[in-house]
């Protein structure tokens, strides 16, 4: 029994009827990165949120040092030396970057008021020590999101931690961001602090992890050292009994589409890129969007749905010219979008899983205006019957599904809507495997049946193993437009970093294709942005 | 703002343990049917009120409490549509005001003709306050603070202070008078509760106003729009401002500029109480009809017990904090 | 990072190069501004000391009203019972304190103070919407203030009727703008700001919005309390009904001055301008002749055109640089 470090002992947490964590110990010792995975539902974000005061456990007990810490709001588990990152940002916009890191301890005159070169002393200690590139003048409000995760690690790093966790820090980033955030990780260690991390990116996970703890619908389920374990064995604990039915790479698709479908030009000023870009996509044919954060592949997803006004852009179905100025235009033409945060654009909480479903064909399932409750229930099994969804009634409410199912009841949405051109983006972030293998099938068999797909996807495998056709973009241009057995990662990640064919060199060579269905990024060699 | 949704979509109780399992999960079903609650309340009030004044729960007193309660309960059917769609229209009770006032001096004691006109007006008041939410995004609270200030403004230039005359005779016949037992404004009450009920709950509009009050991103990119959505919302709470003004036209003879003042903040009160979210998405027509009850009810026991206007004024509005208390809190900050 | 946007985005660079002017918070300067010209055209004295004296001690509850008002709505919150707390101050300062000033003014923020700490305990720990809870206590504490006073009638002490006249309305504004300027100073300033902008934010960050909420109810109750004494000065006695009526224009005047209604955007001196510019267009308008009924459908229209004007501005800023020197008007 070792009694220094941070030990979580016998935790649970129910919420109802619902047990979120059940009986989970750990052990962290200073100086260790131990990393935390888990599915969507495995109770990974439940423990970090008793870690960050935010929930307080129904059971167990939460040590460091030899002494017990009492965790019952987010300043106790600050002053017990616990600092988190969440994946959601608690950076407040309307101040500096400087005044945020220094947030918890604002240094104040004897008149009470904040002590502005305090403030800044304070920032920039910790901005050199750690080595990060922000501008501590700059209001937080003009930042992107990737500086504020960066401002996030660094107001957790200003309080000198003992503890350092981070929920999914590096979900964010781009490439050369998410090594800045490993490469601290390991010196925050190396200075003798206690770092847990959370990820779903077992890449990152064996690059910045000493000790991996495995969770699993709530139980802890293995804590391995990350020398002796192999990815298999990590897929193994994550996934239980379905990592057989995963262990089997995507085939590759190889249609080349049929008849036209549509056809947008889009100038611009519409998607803030740096020049026109115009794409065609055939029915039958799903073609992928790609490229690091921020290179303009969303916007143009977002002018052609409708989401962002995108004046000036000429939209061609079929051969007609239409017009689409809102989400409810494209509707009625055919064009039925997904968009990426589900909570956010997507889902009513507090509402069932028929009201979720029917949202977007109200008129169809109503009569005179009033809504045909049976016709509701029968599409609604029909949206389970095809996508496979895990409910028990149409009853219940949304919030009781998974991430998962969560997101087949919206795509069900847009597939009552029948449509012509899906508009996706980012299906499967945040789900699991399972439902992730699930969602590829549907949309394999839409495609089949003459749907057009348009992907924005983050994921290279996803783009690699779903896709006919990919779209790069990057310094916000169309750079590359890849088709048939050019769709592979190696080519899609040199384009996404700029590189024409002709660089990538042969021998420099990525990894082979993983036996797995995680969803990981490749990390590029020697590659600076 | 962003609500936070827990991954089981229960509110955290506030305390850590509260006493047994099971009485918190009493508590927990509790808060998840406030509608329920408030039919609790109001039978408890019914018990008070016998307790304090016999022959309180005789049939007549009941139906008088109900007919006093009508006015509300039609001002705050338009207020629920409008709620849940997630706006607020503090505009009602000067539309209630102006129907009333017009209604009466217009008419001349003639025929029903002269309420065309006074709907009319309440619709444009009602676009009015659409536009400006809609198309100007200003924050439906100010919008329609704007105009409810300004349709009472309206109301004195147009009457240029003066508000003499009678209501059109049928109207105050119908409203002065009982029919099978209910008195004419419980009628109207009956009526406007029914096209509500089934505005709200059986119809596509009615669903879309959830879909706005829950979440407008994404009734949005499911096609809904809330342009069109809030032009009938708030013409909706127009008109049964309106009716309501009306029906009052009727039932009290005279004209009166500050009559509709007090259903702002009650029919607010009613749809809250009744377990609606003042941000939108949650609450039912059957639950405001709970909350007009209840204040009803409340009002009628103090009247009954003849306390003075100052200690009506102060449990009134206590009574209302204790019942919001019970099941009218928004989710915790912690999820 | 990503350069491009970093290079387009004026407001990334360090304050010390660049002085940023948030155009919602100046806008109600430069309508104030335009106001007194438009006033001095139709009525010359106004610009005279005496008159522009006069015009800022019948604003003074206002100007506290709409501070008081402004700090709440900086929280995301909204206060409906201004006008009672200040009627409650009034009938209690009238009837109870006839003599003693001292004790009058002790009393006024207490009772003010006291009844902004229930509404901020109510919205914060109970967590219920402030818009009924305010609603709810203005009815509690107008029929508090019937019963303490059922007719108009009662005293005010003459040391605190002296605070409207002579130079006391100006020192009493200066000390109001010292005071607010403390405040922006202080953590809890910024925490304010914060807990209004994003809630949930503010509180996985560690700040302690619950209590920042009941201490920034607690304060606008005093600066209430602050209003009643004034509003006692002004009129002389006490008057269950009377106060009710700032309310509305406490809203309106927080409104012009910036003071946006879903929080962490504004400032408290644009409250004050608002005041006052609220004050001398309702007295413009009389003076012009327009018969009082016009006046509802004015301040209606003024609320409207305030937020629609808020709007248009929002967040827009001048954005100037030093060097190489430049303007620019950047959205954010």
């Amino acid at each position: 029994m070792l009694d220094g470090g941070l030990r979580v002992v016998s935790v649970s947490k129910s919420y109802g009827r619902v047990d979120a964590l059940v009986d989970v110990s750990l052990a962290v010792q200073p100086g260790e990165v131990h990393a935390l995975v888990g599915e969507n539902g495995s109770g990974k974000s439940t423990l970090v949120k008793i870690l960050a005061g935010s929930v307080r456990p129904d059971r167990g007990e939460i040590w460091y040092r030899g002494r017990q810490l009492s965790l019952s709001s987010p300043s106790h588990a600050h002053r017990a030396g616990i600092a988190t990152v969440f994946q959601e940002l608690s950076v407040i916009p309307s101040l500096t970057v400087a005044e945020n890191i220094s947030l918890l301890a604002l240094p104040r005159t004897p008149a009470g008021t904040i002590d502005r070169k305090a403030v800044l002393h304070r920032a920039e200690e910790v901005v050199s020590q750690y080595g990060f590139h922000v501008n501590l003048d700059a209001r937080c409000s003009s930042l992107s999101v990737q500086q504020l995760q960066l401002v996030e690690l660094a107001r957790a790093l200003s309080s000198d931690p003992n503890v350092l966790v981070l929920d999914e820090a590096t979900s964010a980033l781009d490439a050369p961001e998410a090594a800045e955030v490993i490469r601290i990780c390991r010196d925050v260690a190396g200075a003798g602090r206690a770092v847990v991390f959370i990820s779903h990116r077992l890449d990152e996970v064996f690059q910045v992890a000493d000790w991996c703890s495995v969770l699993r619908d709530g139980h802890l389920i293995s804590t391995r050292s990350m020398q002796q374990t192999s990815r298999n064995d990590m897929l193994q604990d994550l996934l239980g009994d379905k990592a057989a039915a995963i262990l089997s790479r995507h085939a590759l698709r190889v249609s080349s589409g049929g008849p036209p479908l549509l056809k947008a030009v889009l100038p611009r000023a519409c998607w803030r890129g740096r020049e026109d870009v115009s794409f065609a996509l055939s029915e039958g044919e799903i073609v992928g969007l790609a490229g690091l954060q921020g290179q303009g592949q969303k916007e143009v997803l977002q002018v052609v749905a409708g989401d962002l006004p995108g004046s000036g852009k000429q939209l061609l179905l079929g051969d007609r010219p239409i017009s689409v100025s809102s989400p409810a235009d494209a509707l009625r033409h055919g064009l039925c979008y997904v968009p990426e945060d589900r909570h956010r654009d997507g889902l009513l909480s507090g509402h069932s899983v028929l009201v979720n479903l029917t949202l977007a064909v109200l008129k169809a399932v109503s009569r005179f205006g009033f809504l045909n409750r049976r016709l509701e229930i029968r599409l609604y099994h029909q949206m389970v019957a095809q996508l496979g969804i895990h409910v028990d009634s149409w009853k219940q409410p949304i919030e009781s599904l998974s991430g998962g199912n969560q997101q087949k009841v919206l795509l069900g949405r847009v597939l009552l809507a029948r449509p012509r051109v899906l508009l996706l983006d980012d299906p499967t972030r945040g789900i699991d495997v399972g439902a992730k293998a699930d969602v590829y099938e549907t949309l394999r068999s839409l495609a089949d049946q003459g749907v057009g797909v348009l992907l924005n996807s983050t994921e290279i495998k996803e783009l690699a193993g779903v896709c006919d056709r990919v779209l790069v973009f990057h310094d916000r241009r169309l750079v590359a437009q890849l088709a048939g057995d050019e769709t592979t990662e190696r080519h899609l990640l040199h384009a996404m970093l700029g590189e024409s064919r002709s660089e990538i060199d042969p021998r420099d060579e990525q990894g082979s294709p993983q036996v797995d269905g995680s969803p990981t990024r490749q990390q590029p060699s020697g590659v600076s942005t | 703002m962003v609500k936070s949704v827990t991954t089981h979509g229960e509110a955290e109780t506030q305390e850590g343990s509260i006493g047994s399992r099971r009485l918190a999960d009493l508590l927990a079903l509790l808060g998840r049917s406030p509608t329920v609650v408030a039919y609790l309340i109001i039978v408890a009030l019914v018990l008070i009120g016998q307790a304090l004044i016999p022959g309180f729960f005789a049939v007549s007193h009941i139906v008088t409490v109900l007919n006093l309660s009508a006015i509300l309960g039609v001002v705050a059917a338009g207020q629920t549509v409008v709620v849940v769609s997630g706006g607020i229209d503090v505009s009602v009770g000067p539309v209630v005001s102006l129907a009333e006032v017009l209604t009466v001096s217009w008419a001349q004691g003639g025929n029903i003709n002269g309420l065309a006109p006074v709907l009319v007006i309440a619709a444009v008041v009602g676009l009015i306050n659409a536009l400006g939410v809609s198309y100007l995004r200003i924050n439906a609270l100010v919008m329609t603070l704007g105009t409810g200030t300004a349709v009472s403004g309206f109301l004195l230039v147009i009457t240029n202070g003066s508000a003499g005359g009678q209501p059109p005779a049928v109207l105050s016949t119908f409203m002065r008078n009982s029919w099978l037992g209910l008195p004419g404004p419980l009628w109207a009450w009956l009526g406007v509760a029914l096209i509500t009920v089934l505005i709200v709950h059986q119809s596509r509009f009615g669903r879309s106003l959830y879909a706005l009050g829950t979440n407008k991103r994404a009734a949005r990119v499911a096609g809904i729009s809330e342009s069109r959505v809030n032009i009938g919302v708030y013409i909706l709470s127009s008109l049964a401002a309106a009716v309501a003004g009306i029906t009052l036209a009727g039932f009290a003879g005279t004209g009166y500029f500050g009559i509709g003042n007090e259903y702002t903040m009650l029919s607010i009160a009613a749809v809250v109480i009744g377990g609606a979210s003042i941000l939108g998405g949650k609450g039912s027509y059957y639950g405001t009809i709970a909350g007009v009850i209840i204040l009803g009810l409340i009002s009628d026991i103090l009247t009954v017990s003849a306390v003075a206007a100052a200690g009506r004024s102060i449990i009134e509005g206590a009574s209302i904090l204790l019942i919001l208390v019970a099941y009218g809190r928004e989710k915790a900050l912690r999820a | 990072m990503t350069e491009a946007a970093n290079a387009t985005n004026e407001r990334a660079l360090p304050a010390s190069r660049a002085l940023i002017i948030e155009l919602g918070d100046v806008a109600i300067y430069v309508g104030l501004f335009l106001l007194i010209a438009a006033s001095t055209a139709f009525e010359p004295t106004t610009l005279q000391p005496s008159r522009l004296l006069y015009t800022v001690a019948i604003s003074l509850v206002l100007i506290f009203a709409a501070v008081a008002e402004g700090l709440v709505m900086l929280l995301g919150s909204i206060d409906l019972a201004v006008g009672a707390v200040i009627t409650l101050v009034n009938v209690v300062v009238a009837s109870i304190v006839s003599t003693n000033p001292a004790l009058g003014i002790a009393l006024a923020i207490a009772v003010g103070c006291g009844a902004g700490v229930v509404a901020g305990l109510l919205v914060a720990y109970v967590r219920l919407p402030s818009i009924v809870v305010t609603l709810a206590l203005a009815s509690v504490w107008g029929g508090i203030a019937l019963y303490v006073m059922p007719t108009p009638g009662g005293s005010v002490p003459a040391l605190l009727q002296q605070l409207i006249y002579g130079p006391w309305p100006i020192v009493i504004v200066i000390v109001l703008v010292a005071a607010l300027y403390w405040f922006s100073r202080l953590r809890l300033g910024r925490f304010t700001y914060a807990a209004g902008a994003d809630p949930a934010a503010a509180f996985r960050a560690g700040i302690p919005v619950e209590r920042t909420r009941v201490v920034v109810f607690g304060i606008a109750g005093m600066l209430l309390g602050i209003a009643g004494i004034l509003f006692s000065a002004l009129t002389g006695g006490g008057d269950p009904l009377a106060a009710n009526a700032y309310t509305l224009p406490a809203i309106t005047a927080a409104v012009l001055g910036g003071i946006a209604f879903r929080g962490g955007k504004g400032t408290l001196w644009g409250a004050i301008a608002g005041a006052v510019a609220l004050t001398q267009i309702t007295h413009l308008v009389f003076f012009m002749g327009v018969p009082a009924f016009y006046q509802g459908i004015v301040n209606g229209a003024l609320l409207v055109l305030s937020v629609g004007i808020s709007r248009a501005t929002s967040d827009r800023a001048i954005v100037i640089r030093v060097r190489p020197m430049r303007i620019a008007i950047t959205r954010a």
